[in-house]
C-alpha cells in the first residue's frame, strides 16, 4: 500500500514505548502491532484522534503517503 | 435463540430429507433389481448425500459467529461443484448413450449440449449458487477488513 505508518518513528521521537501507548491510548498491543507493521486496512478517526493526544503530533506525522 | 430454533428446524430437516431419500432409493432400487438402475441411483443419490452433508455442516454454524468463514465458503463453493458436476456426469451419460447412432462430432456434440441445457433447474440450482458464494465470499472480505481496521 501507498500509505506508511510512521508510528515508530513518532513513538522514538516520544521516547514512549508500546506498551505505553496501548495503555494511554486504550487500544491492545495486537492492534497496535497491526497498525505499527502496516498491516492494518482501516484507521478509524476516534483512534487517530487519540494517538495523536497522546503523542501530541498531528495525524501527517504518524501516516505518510508515499507512491508505490 | 431465533438462529438457534431455525438451526435445529433446518437440522432436522436435512437429517429427514437424507433418511426418506435413502429409504426410497433402496426401495426402488430393490424393486427394480438392475444393476443399471441402481448405478442410476447412486449417481444421484451420492451427489445429493454429499450436498446434505455440506448443509448440514453450514447448518451447524447458523447460531454462532462462524457463519461468515472460510471454511463455510468453501462448503458452498463445495456444493456448486457437486452440482456442476453431477450436470456434466448427466450430460456426458446422455451422450454415451446416443453415441451409438450418430455419425459426427457435431451431432454428439449437440446431444450433450442439449442434455446441459435441458437440466435447467440444475442449471438455475448452480447460478444461485454461485451468486450466493459471491455474495459470500464479499462479506468475508468486509469482515476480515473489520477486523484489520484498528
Amino acid at each position: 500500500m501507498a500509505i506508511i505508518v510512521n508510528l515508530d518513528v513518532m513513538l522514538a521521537k516520544r521516547k514512549m514505548s508500546l506498551t505505553e501507548l496501548s495503555v494511554q491510548v486504550g487500544i491492545t498491543m495486537a492492534n497496535l502491532s497491526i497498525l505499527k507493521s502496516g498491516k492494518a486496512k482501516a484507521i478509524r478517526f476516534s483512534t487517530l484522534d487519540e494517538i495523536c493526544r497522546v503523542l501530541e503530533c498531528q495525524p501527517a506525522d504518524i501516516l505518510e503517503y508515499k507512491e508505490a | 435463540m431465533k438462529n438457534k430454533s431455525s438451526q435445529f428446524y433446518l437440522k432436522t430437516l436435512i437429517i429427514t430429507s437424507v433418511l426418506v431419500g435413502v429409504a426410497f432409493g433402496l426401495v426402488a432400487a430393490y424393486r427394480m433389481q438392475s444393476a443399471l438402475v441402481l448405478l442410476m441411483f447412486l449417481g444421484v443419490g451420492a451427489p445429493a448425500l454429499a450436498i446434505a452433508v455440506l448443509l448440514y455442516r453450514l447448518a451447524a454454524t447458523l447460531g454462532t459467529k462462524e457463519i461468515i468463514s472460510r471454511d463455510n465458503l468453501m462448503r458452498v463453493q463445495r456444493i456448486r461443484f457437486v452440482l456442476l458436476t453431477a450436470l456434466v456426469v448427466k450430460a456426458v451419460i446422455v451422450m454415451m448413450v446416443g453415441i451409438g447412432n450418430l455419425a459426427s462430432i457435431i451431432s454428439i456434440l449437440m446431444i450433450f449440449f442439449s442434455a446441459f441445457f435441458s437440466s435447467w433447474e440444475l442449471l438455475i440450482g448452480i447460478l444461485i449458487i454461485h451468486i450466493l458464494a459471491k455474495v459470500f465470499e464479499g462479506a468475508i472480505i468486509l469482515k476480515e477488513e473489520e477486523a484489520l481496521t484498528i
